[in-house]
């Protein structure tokens, strides 16, 4: 026993003296010499892509503007591996050890919500660009997402689908993005009093891009519409392709996550006329070109990169304004005046959601433009 | 220092596991990669308990465990009829049934969303919120496992499990049943990792699938062998290990562009440098 | 019907998959995790070769396999070896080992070529398959089953008819057997291993036609080359072609009837079912630890 407590202390011990070297008390709304922004989000494994170019947009931001209120910008980023606990570890980790205010994250809707009862007790404001799950919504005074809630979008589809008078099946992957707005479009067709169009609701496994029974299901039911609910464009590029491999002849649904590069590598000319609804208001305005031809190509879509970007912004903004400090920042976030973003504009609700309307666009010839 | 608190406390939840999982595999010799169920079903429990119909927490933690333990009796009888190797990969595909059951059953589990929500443990009116207090409970938790299972490997029946271990044909010609000391010895391990699980529900406030599928396990059984199999201390020390490489390796200072990956790398490196230089663990008594 | 067709399609996959795991495994006897993540490296090789140079798609697969065979030799040699010959490890510490070295590889393949998807095309436009019958078969999915076909013959042929090919079913039985014929153990190891990644890489790269390719694939492959060699039977060639097929058509039913969020679940029950009832597997060379 003895010899366990030596163990523990003497770990304990190194991580303190770790500790004290790097934290730094921020309490005064006066900007610190140096400003630690944290950053958390998945770096590795399936969705790492994703965090990536969250990251690589927020990096980006900050080599645009390095400086706030004259005061050097420097951003913590931390694996969230997608997860809850090492969200929660990172987020801790931030907040204790660098003495951060204010967290860029988490991507995934699971690591915002295991972030958001620690940064909600340490007073720091947390910025998701990514997480769209409904939980999200009432996660805490805190939490704040520029990113759209499923509601909106699914609302928009739905409601198109259904004008087009069409059978709907719906493919998800088990995601919580995915299934989250899964919900929301099982839930406004209900709404609609239509929830016998929707004659297939199905999901499958991460990272799966094999497709073929489950399209021969959509098949066999009748669907005229067919909601590819994926994570990746490139998921939606197989779908769309082994869909007409099989020959079915399908109109196409999806969401932020197809338009990329890579959807139209993989589904070739099976892209050809797939509607995404998205989330942003507008990506084809002046700013968002800029932004596209400023950055790499992404490894998951140019909308999960526009929207970090914008987080950054709002929160670079928010200091400016109010100093660095999680309260006063929380307060300007509820009464700021409406944001003119890349990706889209920002205005926060009571809930700290973004409220913005959904658009409509189709893959005309490698790329999505805006429906005539 | 809350940072400190946090990694002290999720290494006392691990080292709940991870002792749970030495009782099983280090004693007894039943290699199982199907922790981390066990550790779901308390979690889920105690968060569906709780959030959805109020219960307190401690009848949940009960229930969590009574479950975890019905169900790894039930799941140990055919189970238990396999061996090494083939026992390895049928624990395997337990645990991923396990987190699918999770996933797919969304109208109880709410599936990839997680439920969030889940409040600070009340015991007898005294609320364990903070972190301070919370590590005061865990730390409890964890010395009562450590005694239970010191006293039990210690005991007669512990030296029949270590029997077993070294070899099974000779435990079963001296007139043990074998099957059925495995079977509880299995459902005891199910026990704990359950009550770990309830631990981590309110600790974390939030959980998900993820945080219980297959790679769980493996990481539980990989702090184990780090330890040590057959040594409680050992599994201690394992516990604190698996929890602090990652957040040390947070401190490296890695070029922020290839953080995540380097991080995992020297994880990985970690684990092969143990493999070739110590298989025996840190503390091991076996040799795996 | 063309759920079965679509199950034989993806069981070719996996029968491609699970031949050079089998082999490997039956003669050395742990699970080599490397396997996955090497042929997934191959395929990131074809992918920088198509990218780098133009030439023909069979040479820079032929390549890429080629390089990724000597890796898994070169794996044996100064990674296994020291551990499993020298130090006698058990199966539980090199499992462990090369789990290690799974994520070390995984990651590196992330940090050089990222962590997204990507897809590998050999034409610029997707064709509908090929109608009979009312079903529907690409041109690559019939490469697929070709191959696997093929290989599966010259496997046999190769282990059936040549000193090597003895000396390789001889080892897993009897290591000291092989020394007698006058063949050295290790070499013999080397060639298997050889045979196993090349042969990894080639349906990885088949795969990547189907279903893509990203660093995460490197654990589903090694698991589905797992499940379908016990279910064919460890140590035989067309025991891993019909374990691949039978868990590819499992599979789809199991997506058919029971619905994709289940399909995890169907292959590890198969799995499960096979070891309690069947251990030895379809077509039995030996039991797997009984």
């Amino acid at each position: 026993m003895l010899k366990k407590f030596a163990f523990i202390t003497l770990f304990f011990a190194s991580l303190v003296l770790v500790g004290c070297a790097r934290s730094q008390e921020v309490t005064t709304s006066e900007l610190p010499d140096v400003i630690k922004i944290g950053w958390v989000g998945p770096l590795t494994g399936g969705l790492g892509g994703v965090g990536q170019d969250a990251k690589a947009a927020v990096e980006f931001y900050f080599t645009e503007h390095p400086m706030i209120g004259g005061k050097q910008v420097e951003v913590i980023y931390e694996d969230g591996k997608c997860n809850g606990a090492d969200a929660a570890a990172a987020t801790q980790k931030l907040i204790t050890v660098d003495g951060v205010q204010a967290i860029l994250g988490g991507a995934c809707s699971g690591e915002t919500l295991a972030s958001a009862p620690i940064a909600e007790q340490n007073k720091v404001v947390m910025i998701s660009s990514l997480s769209s799950s409904p939980e999200v919504t009432t996660a805490g005074d805190y939490i704040f997402r520029n990113y759209i809630s499923d509601d909106q979008v699914a609302k928009t589809m739905v409601n198109y689908m259904l004008s087009r008078n069409e059978k709907i099946a719906v493919l998800s992957e088990q995601t919580d993005f995915a299934q989250g707005f899964t919900h929301a479009i099982v839930k406004h067709m209900e709404a609609a009093g239509a929830s016998d169009k929707l004659v297939l609701n199905e999901s499958f496994g991460v990272d799966n891009t094999d497709f073929r029974t489950l399209l021969t299901k959509v098949k066999e039911a009748g669907a005229g519409a067919l909601v590819s609910m994926v994570q990746t464009p490139v998921s939606g590029g197989f779908m769309a392709r082994q869909a007409k491999e099989l020959g079915l002849d399908i109109q196409i649904y999806g969401t932020d996550t197809l338009p990329a590069p890579d959807f139209f590598d993989t589904a070739k000319d099976a892209a050809e006329g797939a509607i995404a609804v998205l989330a942003s208001e507008d990506l084809s305005r002046g700013r968002f070109a800029d932004f596209k031809a400023s950055i790499e190509a992404p490894q998951s879509t140019y909308a999960i990169s526009a929207f970090a970007y914008d987080a950054a912004e709002v929160l670079a903004r928010a200091i400016e304004k109010v100093g660095y400090n999680g309260n006063a920042i929380k307060d300007y976030f509820y009464t700021m005046p409406t944001f003119n973003g890349v990706a889209s504009d920002v205005k926060f609700d009571v809930n700290g959601d973004n409220n913005i309307q959904a658009a409509v666009k189709v893959a005309r010839d490698g790329e999505f433009v805006f429906e005539k | 220092m809350d940072y400190i608190l946090h990694l002290a406390i999720t290494m006392s939840i691990w080292g709940i596991l991870t002792l749970s999982l030495n009782y099983v595999a280090g004693f007894t010799g039943i290699i199982s990669l199907s922790h981390a169920t066990f550790y779901g079903i308390g979690a889920y429990s105690t968060a569906i308990l709780t959030v959805k119909y109020g219960f307190s927490f401690l009848l949940s933690v009960a229930i969590g465990m009574f479950l975890a333990a019905v169900i790894a009796y039930i799941v140990s009888i055919p189970l238990l009829k396999l061996q090494e190797d083939a026992f390895i990969l049928v624990s395997f595909g337990f645990a991923i049934i396990g987190y699918h059951v999770l996933l797919n059953w969304q109208s109880i589990t709410n599936g990839a969303l997680g439920i969030k929500g889940i409040k600070a443990p009340v015991i007898f009116g005294f609320s364990f919120s903070g972190k301070p207090l919370f590590l005061c409970l865990v730390l409890v938790a964890l010395i009562c496992t450590y005694f239970i299972l010191h006293r039990i490997v210690k005991s007669p029946y512990g030296t029949i499990m270590k029997n077993i271990r070294e070899n099974s044909i000779v435990a079963s010609v001296n007139g043990h049943d074998v099957t059925a000391y495995k079977r509880s010895v299995y459902t005891v391990g199910a026990l704990f990792a359950a009550l770990a699980g309830s631990l981590m529900a309110t600790f974390l406030m939030f959980i998900e699938p993820k945080s219980f599928e297959l790679m769980i396990s493996v990481f539980i059984l990989i702090a184990l062998i780090l330890g040590g199999m057959g040594n409680l201390k050992g599994s201690i020390l394992g516990a604190v290990f698996i929890i602090l490489i990652p957040e040390i390796l947070r401190f490296v200072g890695f070029p922020n562009t290839i953080i995540g990956e380097m991080q995992q790398i020297t994880y990985g490196l970690i684990l092969v440098l143990l493999m070739i230089l110590r298989p025996q663990g840190l503390l091991g008594e076996y040799k795996i | 019907m063309q759920i079965i067709l679509n199950g034989i399609i993806i069981g070719g996959i996996y029968a491609l998959i699970a031949l050079g795991f089998n082999l490997i495994y039956s003669s050395v006897r742990f699970y080599h995790m490397l396997y996955g993540i090497l042929a997934v490296l191959g395929v990131y090789f074809l992918r920088f070769f198509q990218m780098t140079f133009h030439w023909p798609f069979a040479l820079m697969v032929f390549l890429a396999s080629f390089l990724i065979g000597l890796i898994g030799m070169a794996s044996w040699q100064w990674f296994y070896r020291p551990l499993a010959i020298t130090k006698k490890a058990s199966s539980l510490v090199m499992l462990v080992l090369s789990f290690g070295a799974l994520i070390v590889v995984q990651n590196l393949i992330a940090l050089v070529w990222k962590n997204n998807t990507y897809s590998i095309s050999i034409t610029e436009t997707i064709k509908s398959g090929y109608q009979f019958f009312g079903l529907s078969i690409t041109f690559n999915q019939l490469v697929i089953l070709i191959t696997t076909f093929i290989s599966v013959i010259l496997l046999e042929l190769f282990l059936g008819r040549t000193k090597w090919g003895m000396a390789i079913r001889a080892i897993g039985d009897n290591p000291e057997l092989t020394t007698t014929i006058g063949l050295k153990t290790n070499q013999i190891i080397l060639i298997v291993f050889f045979i196993g990644s090349f042969m990894s890489s080639i349906s990885a790269s088949l795969i990547a036609l189907e279903i893509g390719v990203r660093p995460t694939y490197g654990l589903m492959l090694v698991m589905k080359a797992i499940i379908a060699s016990i279910i064919g039977g460890i140590g035989s060639i067309r025991g891993a072609m019909f374990g691949g097929l039978l868990l590819g058509i499992t599979e789809n039913m199991g997506i058919y009837f029971f619905g994709a969020q289940w399909q995890e679940v169907t292959a590890f029950t198969l799995l499960t079912i096979f070891l309690l009832f069947r251990p030895q597997g379809l077509f039995q060379k030996y039991q797997l630890a009984k």
